[in-house]
């Protein structure tokens, strides 16, 4: 899976969750609140996404997330893991 | 009409009126279409959709609506509310469970209906939610997710969506509810039991109106299954023949059938709905609630007849003044023969010169909501004149003999109804319902 994979993943589920970014351009450098992005929507776009890639990250690395490029950071590592088999 | 019941007790000086309603059931998403198809004698009743999802269950026919659309409804409806509120809707629920957006569909009906309440303060406007273990198939959904999938992969607001307080509180945040608001729940009983908790909460002055928002709870097989187990609905003859499947009063009745619904009343105090200018749809004269001291479902005639005098002598009327009654009638066996008898000891001679029908004939048991669903139709029989049938009576019960309404829709003028329900666990409730007179 590359990079812009990944983002584009977490691009659509901000579109789809986040009120009024359906016409924003969307760039790494952004982070979720600057989208005005609330505490839940910002639980439920890392969640969809993670479920849509088939990633894990542990929620404390996630915390540690400043901006979108480091989530999208934290998903590229996860996705060159093995991570949990489809349907265990 | 007397103001004083049966044992004396005055009735309530507060009189409490229903200036809204909304409806979203498996023969219309709207009280004028529900009544339209009621007065058909139109049924439901279906094989259930999604196959796939409940295979292995005993339970195959049920009321079925787990193809509503909400974004397709609202637009139907023209927004009720407008167009905003319907596009906030869609936002605010976009993660929703299902019954979270069909009671919204019904409250903002009802709400529309009632004019928006203009004039009455959020703050004096109660919510009241009739149900419990509404969420049970996204519960199962989400248990399967994480035990055979990934524990992380479960929705991500389940800890919040989960919860029978999110249904009431999302209305409540579209609509700007902010009196009390809290959930009833009281199995099959609860609709009548939200509708007399809000009555209570009218009467004594803690809000001047209240949404009371009954809501269905979404059938999973699990649960179907399990009631299949303690042979409480069909699974066994009209399996090729859904429609004939929930046959109260008839011989060949076999167990209720299970469906989901949504329904909405506001009620108001006379005095804030006529300040106002309110249309007034009927009045909730009074009700009552008893108990049987089981945990079982075997139906009680003594606490049912308790329930219908107490809600008399609350409502200050006589049997002799009741022109109908609106029957739990679930389509079990026992159930509807303990109903008859305690509907016959509870009105006395009355009982068999007034209709007796049953809705769920033809919309199946809507469970949690069908109280609020059926104070509903007995409001709009009760304002256009015309008695629904109740359907499927092809060879009744030699045992129960009262006037069904078995041949079709019928005109009749009623001043005064009860509407019936009753719960496994031994809880029994009845409302009376009276058509506005000022």
């Amino acid at each position: 899976m590359t990079r812009s994979e990944i983002f584009a993943v977490v691009r659509s589920n901000i579109h789809g969750i986040v009120e009024e970014t359906q016409n924003l351009e969307i760039t790494e450098e952004m982070s979720m609140r600057d989208l005005g992005a609330d505490s839940l929507q910002i639980v439920e776009v890392v969640s969809r996404s993670m479920k849509d890639l088939r990633l894990k990250v542990p929620r404390t690395d996630l915390m540690g997330a400043a901006n979108l490029k480091d989530l999208v950071d934290l998903f590229e590592r996860a996705a060159a893991r093995p991570g949990p088999a489809p349907g265990k | 009409m007397s103001r004083e019941g049966t044992t004396g007790r005055r009735r309530s000086a507060r009189r409490i009126v229903v200036t809204g309603m909304g409806a979203v059931t498996v023969v219309g998403d709207s009280p004028s279409r529900f009544y339209e198809s009621l007065l058909a004698g139109r049924s439901g009743i279906t094989r259930w959709k999604r196959a796939d999802r409940m295979s292995g269950c005993a339970s195959r026919i049920g009321g079925d609506l787990s193809d509503f659309d909400l974004a397709g409804h609202l637009r139907g409806l023209g927004f009720p509310g407008g167009e905003d509120l319907g596009k906030r809707c869609l936002t605010v629920m976009r993660a929703a469970p299902r019954v979270t957006k069909l009671v919204a569909a019904a409250a903002l009906q009802a709400h529309a209906d009632a004019n928006s309440l203009r004039g009455v303060p959020p703050e004096r406007t109660a919510h009241v939610l009739a149900g419990h273990n509404l969420n049970a198939g996204y519960v199962v959904e989400n248990a399967l997710v994480f035990h055979r999938d990934e524990p992380d992969y479960i929705e991500p607001l389940f800890g919040l969506l989960c919860l029978d307080t999110d249904v009431l509180s999302t209305t409540s945040e579209l609509l700007d509810l902010r009196g009390p608001s809290f959930t009833v729940g009281g199995a099959c009983a609860s609709g009548n039991l939200a509708v007399l908790a809000a009555l209570d909460l009218l009467r004594a002055g803690r809000a001047d109106a209240a949404v009371v928002s009954g809501a269905p709870i979404e059938l999973e097989p699990v649960s179907l299954h399990g009631w299949s187990l303690i042979e409480a609905i069909t699974t066994r003859s009209f399996n090729d023949d859904p429609a004939r499947a929930s046959r109260p009063f008839d011989a060949r009745r076999e167990g209720f059938v299970p469906s989901e619904g949504a329904g909405a009343l506001i009620l108001e105090t006379l005095e804030g709905a006529s300040g106002r200018g309110a249309r007034i749809h009927g009045e909730i004269l009074g009700g009552s609630a008893t108990s049987d001291a089981s945990h079982l479902t075997r139906p009680d005639r003594e606490g049912q007849i308790r329930a219908m005098r107490e809600a008399m002598d609350d409502a200050g009327i006589e049997a002799a003044e009741v022109d109908y009654v609106n029957a739990h009638a679930t389509s079990t066996p026992m159930g509807d023969a303990v109903e008859v008898a305690a509907i016959e000891a509870a009105l006395g001679p009355r009982a068999r010169r007034i209709p007796v029908n049953a809705t769920k004939s033809m919309i199946g048991h809507c469970l949690s909501a069908a109280g609020v669903l059926e104070i509903i139709a007995t409001l709009l029989q009760t304002v256009h004149g015309r008695i629904h049938p109740t359907i499927n009576l092809d060879h009744p019960d030699p045992e129960l003999d009262l006037d069904f309404v078995a041949e079709g829709p019928r005109a009749a003028s009623i001043g005064v109804a009860i509407s019936n329900s009753f719960g496994f666990g031994g809880l029994n409730s009845s409302v009376v319902v009276g058509r506005f007179r000022e």
